[in-house]
Parts: structure tokens; C-alpha cells; sequence
């Protein structure tokens, strides 16, 4: 069947382009992943490590590829034991400065993923426990309730 | 202060394990500890913070420019700061060659450090890791666990302090002394400490760490022994460990230091 050629050219230049956003749809868009982020630690943690991902595999240099020798050693990902978020900083985190920027939730999710010696840490450096009693045993749920108990007492 | 290297080229023998509780041990000695991990494995830095390879961290002070104190932490354990490693260390012996002073750049790092005690975690390796670390050190500790092969391993440690000795002039290293790690009543572990005995007389320790679970459960709970079950064997062993350690030292003669400042300078 012969082609019809106007018809076979509209087909061809029927190429359908995605409407662009308006800036007030891209400003919305950006608050709702925005808010999604501060919702979900586990989203931001994922966000955060592909971002970092992003910066590790970028393209190589004209003069990485003439002295491959002299690349920068890569950083290691851990995939099994993750350990502690890297956004909780270094040394011993501040159960009240997690609170004010991840929420209650947030801090609940942080605390979660935290181990015995880290909650202990936190009530020790922090004095959450003027008694000492909490510092005792290996309840590690028991630490984390009093972090959560303590940053709520301070916010009210 | 007093800088202690934890060694010994055979892996799994518990320098890590011991590093981290000998750290806490001393703290609660009243000491001000500082724990340098200097494995690639960087386990002593998961093992007393729940970090996993954080950078920066030391392979950024031997390698690049930043000064101690900037990656330098408060660890889980009260009294013990913690400089961590991270995976980038397993292939520093490569970046370090070219460098000069290649072996003082961590006792060049130390210098001045207001720590009474700071412990090295070192790799079951006598690369220039290990070497930046006895050059950094007063003392050296050695772990044994008591097999045949482990040994075998102590011949070639000895031989590298005795030659880095020669080659840095570190007349004032001295091996603090060996312990014995993993440690269980048994006929080989009597035959193989009866052998240490002969060879290194008058510096084995008293302190046996025994074989104990709890040991193996601090770690996972990234925490001292001292902290997670202070009762247990493992506990009261690596305690006694600390006093021990305390108590050689300051029975150690302490020459004026002239050749590491001089490096360190």
C-alpha cells in the first residue's frame, strides 16, 4: 500500500513533546519532594547516597584518563553493615538537633537504626539520665525511649 | 603521653579487640584515651562509634593536609576519642612511598597531642602503615593468639621492629609486652605459651584474655566490653589488661624523645 506521503509526514513530525512545567508547577513539584524528604528518613538517606553516587561516578578528566595511576582512591560503599546515617555527623549525635530538623518521627527512625553503645553515648554526653539508672543494662529500647522523652521535654 | 602501638602481622589475633578495650579500660583508669585506627578494615572505629569508613578520617592526615584534631571524635565510650580509618587505607603503602618522611608522618601528626594515652589499631600488615605506627610509638603490644601459626608470625614481627629500629634509630622502642588472646586451658595453648616463654622472656604478660562470647557481642552493640558486660571474663580480663599496661609503663624508662621532634618538627 502506497504510502500516503502529507499523511506519512504528519506520523513522522507527530513527534508529541512533554508539556513543559510552569515555574508555579516546578516550585509545587520541588515542595512536595521537598516535604517527602522531611517526611521519610529512609527516602532522604537513599536521596543523599545517590547523590553522593552521582559525585563519585562522574565522568573522568582528560587527565585522570592520561595517568589513570594517579585516580584518587574511590570511597567505600558499604552495602551490608551500613551503620550509623552519615547525615548524623560525626562523634556523638545530639538527640535535640536531630529533633528540631528530622521531627519526632525522624528522630524515632534515627534512634532505631542507632546500636547499645550509640544510645548510651547520647544519654551520657547529653546527661539525659541525672540517676544513672538507664545507663545500666542492655535495654536498648529503653535508652531510646528516654532520648525521645527527654528531647520532648525540652521542646515543651 | 604515652603512644602504644598495637601489632602484630597475623590477622584475627584481637589488636582490634584488644585497641578498643584497652582504650576503655584506661579511661576508666582516669586517663584521657585516644584510639587512631589505622586499618584499612577500619573496624575499631565501627566497633566503638557505628560508623562505617567515615571520611575524612586518618588516611586524610598521612596523605593529605588536614591537621588530627579535624577528624578527631568523642567515641561511645566516655574518656576515649576516636581518629577512625576508612577503606582507603588498605592501599596508602602506594601514596605514602613517594612522600618524604614517609615513615613520621604520623608521629608527625601527634606531635604536641594533649592525650595521655593514644592507641594505635594497626593491619595484620608490616607495610608503611604499621611502620608510620611503631615510629609514632613508646611502646609496642603484641596480641597472640596461641596456634602454630601465629608463631611463625612473631619471628617476622620481631624481626621488622629490630630492623626498624636500625633503620629509624628507635633505641626507645621496647615491646611493652605479649599476651595472650583467645586464650583456653589446653595442651597446645600450654605447649605454644611455654614456647613464647623461651623466646621472649621477661615480657610476657600476666593478663590472659580468655575465648568469651561477650567480646564478640560488644563489638555488635558498638561499645567497650567494659560497657556491655564489665562482669564477664572478657571484661574483668581486658581491665586487668589496662592496669597491667598502666603499671609497665610507668616502670618504662622514658629518654627525651629528641628523634621524633625532630622528625615531628
Amino acid at each position: 500500500m502506497p504510502t500516503d506521503p502529507p499523511a506519512a509526514k504528519m506520523r513522522v513530525n507527530k513527534r508529541v513533546e512533554p508539556p513543559a512545567l510552569t515555574p508555579d508547577e516546578f516550585a509545587r513539584a520541588l515542595r512536595a519532594i521537598a516535604g517527602e524528604l522531611e517526611r521519610d528518613p529512609q527516602l532522604a538517606r537513599r536521596v543523599t547516597e545517590a547523590m553522593r553516587s552521582e559525585t563519585a561516578d562522574q565522568a573522568p578528566t582528560a587527565d585522570d584518563a592520561e595517568s589513570p595511576a594517579k585516580k584518587p582512591p574511590r570511597t567505600f560503599r558499604p552495602r551490608v553493615i551500613e551503620g550509623a546515617r552519615p547525615d548524623l555527623g560525626p562523634g556523638v549525635p545530639d538527640p535535640f538537633a536531630l529533633r528540631a530538623r528530622l521531627g519526632e518521627l525522624g528522630l524515632a527512625a534515627a534512634l532505631d537504626e542507632l546500636r547499645l553503645g550509640s544510645l548510651r553515648a547520647i544519654v551520657r554526653e547529653h546527661h539525659l539520665d541525672p540517676t544513672g539508672k538507664a545507663l545500666t543494662g542492655t535495654d536498648a529500647e529503653r535508652l531510646r525511649r528516654l532520648i525521645l522523652r527527654a528531647t520532648a521535654t525540652q521542646r515543651d | 603521653m604515652t603512644a602504644i602501638c598495637i601489632a602484630n602481622n597475623k590477622g584475627g589475633v584481637g589488636k582490634t579487640t584488644t585497641a578498643v578495650n584497652l582504650a576503655a579500660g584506661l579511661a576508666r583508669l582516669n586517663q584521657r584515651v585516644l584510639l587512631i585506627d589505622l586499618d584499612g578494615q577500619a573496624n575499631a572505629t565501627y566497633a566503638l562509634s557505628g560508623r562505617v569508613h567515615p571520611v575524612p578520617s586518618i588516611y586524610d592526615v598521612l596523605v593529605g593536609e588536614r591537621k588530627l584534631e579535624t577528624i578527631t571524635w568523642m567515641s561511645n565510650e566516655e574518656n576515649v576519642w576516636l581518629a577512625p580509618g576508612d577503606g582507603r587505607l588498605q592501599n596508602i603503602d602506594m601514596e605514602l612511598a613517594a612522600r618524604p618522611g614517609r615513615e613520621w608522618r604520623l608521629a608527625r601528626a601527634l606531635n604536641g597531642q594533649d592525650f595521655d594515652y593514644i592507641i594505635l589499631d594497626t593491619p595484620p600488615a608490616l607495610g608503611l602503615l604499621t611502620q608510620n605506627a611503631l615510629a609514632a610509638s613508646h611502646s609496642v603490644l603484641i596480641p597472640v593468639a596461641l596456634t602454630e601459626f601465629s608463631l611463625i608470625g612473631m619471628d617476622k614481627l620481631d624481626a621488622t621492629i629490630a630492623d626498624l629500629r636500625e633503620q629509624l634509630d628507635l633505641d626507645d622502642l621496647q615491646v611493652l609486652g605479649v599476651f595472650a588472646t583467645f586464650y583456653e586451658d589446653t595442651t597446645t595453648a600450654r605447649e605454644t605459651w611455654s614456647i613464647l616463654e623461651k623466646k621472649f622472656e621477661g615480657r610476657l604478660m600476666e593478663t590472659r584474655i580468655p575465648k568469651n562470647l561477650d567480646l564478640e557481642k560488644a563489638h555488635r552493640a558498638n561499645e567497650s566490653v567494659l560497657s556491655f558486660a564489665p562482669a564477664s571474663s572478657g571484661g574483668q580480663a581486658y581491665m586487668q589488661l589496662a592496669r597491667e599496661v598502666k603499671r609497665l609503663v610507668a616502670a618504662q624508662s622514658r629518654p627525651y624523645d629528641r628523634r621524633r621532634s625532630a622528625h615531628a618538627n
